[in-house]
């Protein structure tokens, strides 16, 4: 894979603080960043989040010629305001706002009616592989010649889904997390991380993924010994790794894009080498290096 | 009608999401669309219509007066309080 810059990134996350099952996101005082009060009394928290980070992330950039998102479960507080007015107006009479801002792609369509970016734009929604199937986008159109790409993953908290989520057990290991972080990325850059090869699998065994792991290192001309620090959110990469391996799920808390959080950690370590392993739920595993 | 006008103010601001805005601020005889006025929209619109059929049982018969109902707060008082059974 050719190795894709990043010239710039911005994060909106949790500062470490757990609120009962949730470890919530700091959030900015979104009436600074999205100014036209119109636009932003439509935009739900999640809406709100992912276009603030996106915004903050484009900055002063010209020549966007992508923009991809990612999320695990889209705008759940505005799908499940739709779905309950569903019942509670026995499927009748259904406020137009909840529906037409629950879909999955309102974060990517709002930053580019707002900055004017009339190119490609694109929602990845692969469970626990959103994020990397986003930046896969990405690298490739960037190898294709596109000069800035614009991606980034949305997540967001509500009390429905952490008490679902409690009832099926997905909590037993971090507390549930969200967030938001955005990248922009260059075929070329002066002494910016780059992301230097991404892999993704689905129901790997803890042993596969392990040997998954060192094929990966071994792939990109390194040996383990050259990992400098490993962003992990798997117990396999604990293992292998030992001190090396830093935990990056006990800052943001556990989410279908819980890596682009530890892709801005990568972006913000003065390592040569950074490897970022993680398994979603025992489901979804993936690796991403960032060089310098 | 005033005790109307107050309730309705109240449940524009509530179903519009109208952050910032205080029943105080809104005067029941400016235009609700366009300049000049709180500058609502065609969704704000629909959510109108169904604060209007969910809260007083009244449905806009005749789209074509919608224009004149949707004017202000006065008006959207005037038509419920004729209209409502």
């Amino acid at each position: 894979m050719q190795p894709v810059f990043i010239i710039n990134s911005s994060s909106i996350a949790s500062d470490g603080t757990v609120v009962g099952l949730t470890m919530p996101a700091v959030e900015p005082d979104y009436k600074e960043i999205i100014t036209d009060a119109t636009l932003r009394r439509r935009m739900s928290r999640f809406v709100k989040m992912g276009v603030a980070c996106g915004l903050e992330c484009l900055g002063q950039t010209s020549d966007i010629d992508a923009v991809i998102t990612a999320t695990g479960l889209g705008c759940l507080s505005d799908t499940e305001k739709f779905i309950e007015s569903i019942v509670v107006n026995n499927e009748r009479l259904l406020n137009p706002t909840p529906f037409i801002q629950s879909t999955f792609n309102t974060v990517g369509g709002q930053l580019a009616l707002l900055k004017g970016i009339h190119s490609y734009n694109v929602t990845y929604v692969h469970r626990g592989l959103s994020f990397e199937s986003a930046l896969i986008d990405a690298a490739l159109l960037v190898a294709d010649g596109a000069r800035n790409v614009l991606v980034g993953a949305i997540d967001e908290i509500t009390v429905a889904s952490t008490d679902v989520q409690r009832r099926m057990g997905l909590l037993k290991n971090y507390p549930l997390g969200e967030g938001s972080q955005f990248f922009m990325l260059a075929a070329k850059a002066d002494a910016a991380p780059a992301v230097c090869d991404i892999e993704t699998h689905t129901g790997l065994i803890d042993s596969e993924f392990a040997a998954v792991i060192e094929s990966f290192v071994q792939r990109n001309n390194l040996r383990l010994g050259d990992i400098d620090c490993v962003l992990s959110g798997s117990s396999v990469a604990e293992k292998m790794f030992g001190d090396k391996a830093v935990d990056f799920k006990k800052q943001c808390g556990e989410y279908q894009t819980a890596t682009a959080f530890a892709l801005w950690k990568a972006t913000r370590m003065n390592c040569a080498n950074v490897l970022i392993v993680n398994q979603y739920q025992q489901i979804n595993q993936s690796l991403i290096l960032v060089r310098r | 009608m005033e005790e109307l006008i107050e309730k309705l103010k109240g449940e524009l601001i509530a179903e519009l999401n109208l952050e910032e805005i205080k029943p105080a601020d809104i005067d029941a005889e400016a235009p609700l669309f366009g300049d000049g006025g709180l500058g609502l929209d065609s969704i704000d619109a629909l959510e109108i219509i169904l604060i209007l059929e969910r809260n007083y049982g009244i449905k806009i018969d005749n789209p074509a007066q919608g224009k004149e109902i949707f004017y202000s707060v006065k008006t959207l008082a005037e038509y419920i309080t004729a209209h409502q059974k």
